[in-house]
C-alpha cells in the first residue's frame, strides 16, 4: 500500500490553498486591480504627451509608445508578490500579536522548499493572466487612441511583456523572501521603475548597470531604454536568471530561518 | 499630555526598523551625493522619510494599537500626542538628511511628508499598505500629472498634509481599533 498521496493531487492542493489565501486578501485585491487599471488608464493621461513626442521625433521607435505604459502598470505584480510572503508576517489577530500566519502555513506544510515553489506557482498564474488582460487592454487603447502613429503591435513583443510582469513578480517575491519586510522590497522596486531611478543613475556610472533586472527587464519589449541597446532575447535571459538567482537564494534563506 | 507624548517617543526611539530607515536614509544621501542626480538628492531623502512617516504610525498595526488605548484610552490626546512625538524625534534625523543632502532649506518640506506619511499610515492601518499607496502616489502618479498635464494646479504641500493629518486623527478617535 502506498501511503503517500498522489504527487499530482499534492501539488494542486498546495498551489489551490496559495490562490485561495491571495484571493482573499484585500492587499491582494488591491495590487490586481491596480494592475489592471493603471497601464490603461495612463494610456488615457499621456495620449496627448505621447503624441506630440512622436511628431516631434523625440520617441524614436513609435512603436515602443503603445507599450511603455505597461512598464508602469506591473506595479499590481510586485504589490502582489510582496504580498505573498508578507501577508504571512502579519499577526494573526490582536489577542495573539506574537502569532504569525506563517507558523500556520508551515504547521500544514512542512517542507518549506515545496511551499516555496507553491506559492510562485500561484503568483505565477495570477499575474500571467493580469499581465495578459491588460495588455490586450492597453494595446487596443493605445491604437485607438494614437490611431496611425504607432504601427500595429506585434503579438511576441506583447508577449514579452507579459512575462516581463511575470518576471518581477517573481523578482518582488524573492526579495522580500530575503528581506522578510513588504516595505523594503516595494522602496526598492518603486522607486526603481520611477523616474528617479538609483539603477538608472547606476547606468551613468558604469554602463555594466545596464545588465541591473530592472534597467534590462524593459528591453525585452521596449527598443528603447537608456543608452546601452540589449536584445530582447538576451534581455530575458539575464532577467530570468537574477530571478532564479534571487529565488534561489530567498528559498534557501527561508528554509534556514525561524518562521 | 507630555508624559503621553513621551511614552510615544520612548516608543519611536527604541524601535529598530526606524533606527534602521534613519540609518539607511542618510546613507543613501550621502552615496548618491557624488552622483548629482538630476532633481536632486532630497527625492531620495524623501523616499526614506516616507518610508519612516509609515512605520512611526504603522507599527502598531495590527495588534499593539490595544495596548497603548488601554494606557491612554482618551483617543484625542493620543492622536495629538503621536504627531507631536514624531516631530519631535524624527524631526532632528530629518535636519540632519537634509544638510547631508546639502539643502538644509528642505527640512520644512520633508517633515511634511513625515507627517502626511504617518497620517496615510493611520488610516490605511497597513504598513505594507500605505508603503505602496504613498510611493506610488510621490514617485510616480504626482510626477506623471507634472509631466502629461502641466495645466492642472496641484494643491500645495502644506495643504495636501494638513488634509490627511486632521483625517488620520478624526478617523482615529471615531473608528474601532
Amino acid at each position: 500500500m502506498n501511503a503517500e498521496p498522489n504527487k499530482r493531487d499534492m501539488w494542486m492542493g498546495l498551489v489551490r490553498a496559495e490562490l485561495l489565501k491571495l484571493f482573499s486578501l484585500p492587499t491582494a485585491w488591491v495590487g490586481m486591480v491596480l494592475g489592471l487599471v493603471a497601464a490603461p488608464a495612463l494610456v488615457f493621461l499621456s495620449a496627448g504627451g505621447t503624441r506630440k513626442a512622436i511628431t516631434e521625433g523625440f520617441i524614436r521607435d513609435a512603436s515602443d509608445a503603445a507599450f511603455q505604459p505597461l512598464g508602469i502598470g506591473l506595479l499590481g505584480a510586485l504589490i502582489l508578490g510582496v504580498v505573498v510572503v508578507s501577508s504571512e508576517h502579519t499577526s494573526t489577530g490582536e489577542d495573539s500579536p506574537g502569532a504569525r500566519q506563517l507558523q500556520a502555513t508551515l504547521a500544514a506544510m512542512p517542507r518549506r522548499g515545496r511551499l516555496v515553489v507553491a506559492k510562485a506557482v500561484a503568483l505565477s498564474l495570477i499575474v500571467a493572466v493580469q499581465g495578459v488582460i491588460t495588455a490586450v487592454a492597453t494595446l487596443a487603447l493605445s491604437g485607438m487612441v494614437l490611431g496611425d502613429l504607432v504601427p500595429a503591435p506585434s503579438p511576441g513583443r506583447a508577449a514579452a511583456a507579459v512575462l516581463y510582469w511575470v518576471l518581477m513578480g517573481l523578482l518582488a517575491y524573492a526579495l522580500t523572501l530575503i528581506f522578510k519586510s513588504g516595505i523594503v522590497t516595494l522602496t526598492v522596486l518603486i522607486v526603481n521603475i520611477s523616474v528617479v531611478s538609483v539603477s538608472y543613475l547606476l547606468t551613468k556610472v558604469t554602463p555594466l548597470a545596464a545588465y541591473l533586472p530592472d534597467i534590462v527587464g524593459p528591453q525585452m519589449f521596449l527598443n528603447q531604454v537608456g543608452d546601452v541597446r540589449i536584445a530582447p532575447a538576451t534581455a530575458g535571459v539575464v532577467m530570468t536568471a537574477w530571478v532564479i538567482a534571487l529565488l534561489t537564494l530567498g528559498g534557501w534563506l527561508f528554509d534556514r530561518r525561524d518562521p | 499630555m507630555i508624559p503621553a507624548a513621551g511614552a510615544e517617543v520612548i516608543k519611536l526611539v527604541t524601535l529598530p526598523s526606524i533606527r534602521l530607515t534613519v540609518a539607511l536614509t542618510w546613507a543613501v544621501t550621502v552615496l548618491l551625493g557624488p552622483a548629482d542626480p538630476p532633481g536632486g538628492v532630497v527625492q531620495y531623502c524623501r523616499v526614506g522619510v516616507l518610508v519612516l512617516g509609515v512605520l512611526a504610525a504603522g507599527h502598531e498595526y495590527p495588534g499593539q494599537i490595544g495596548a497603548t488605548l488601554l494606557a491612554v484610552p482618551r483617543r484625542p490626546l493620543l492622536a495629538v500626542a503621536k504627531p507631536v512625538a514624531l516631530v519631535v524625534t524624527a524631526g532632528p534625523a530629518v535636519l540632519v538628511a537634509a544638510l547631508l543632502a546639502g539643502e538644509p532649506g528642505a527640512t520644512g518640506g520633508l517633515l511634511l511628508d513625515l507627517l502626511l506619511a504617518a497620517g496615510v499610515a493611520t488610516v490605511v492601518r497597513h504598513p505594507v499598505g500605505a508603503t505602496a499607496v504613498l510611493l506610488t502616489a510621490y514617485q510616480i502618479v504626482v510626477p506623471l500629472i507634472r509631466a502629461q498635464l502641466p495645466a492642472v494646479a496641484l494643491p500645495p504641500a502644506p495643504a495636501w498634509a494638513a488634509a490627511i493629518v486632521a483625517t488620520a486623527a478624526v478617523t482615529f478617535c471615531l473608528r474601532d481599533a
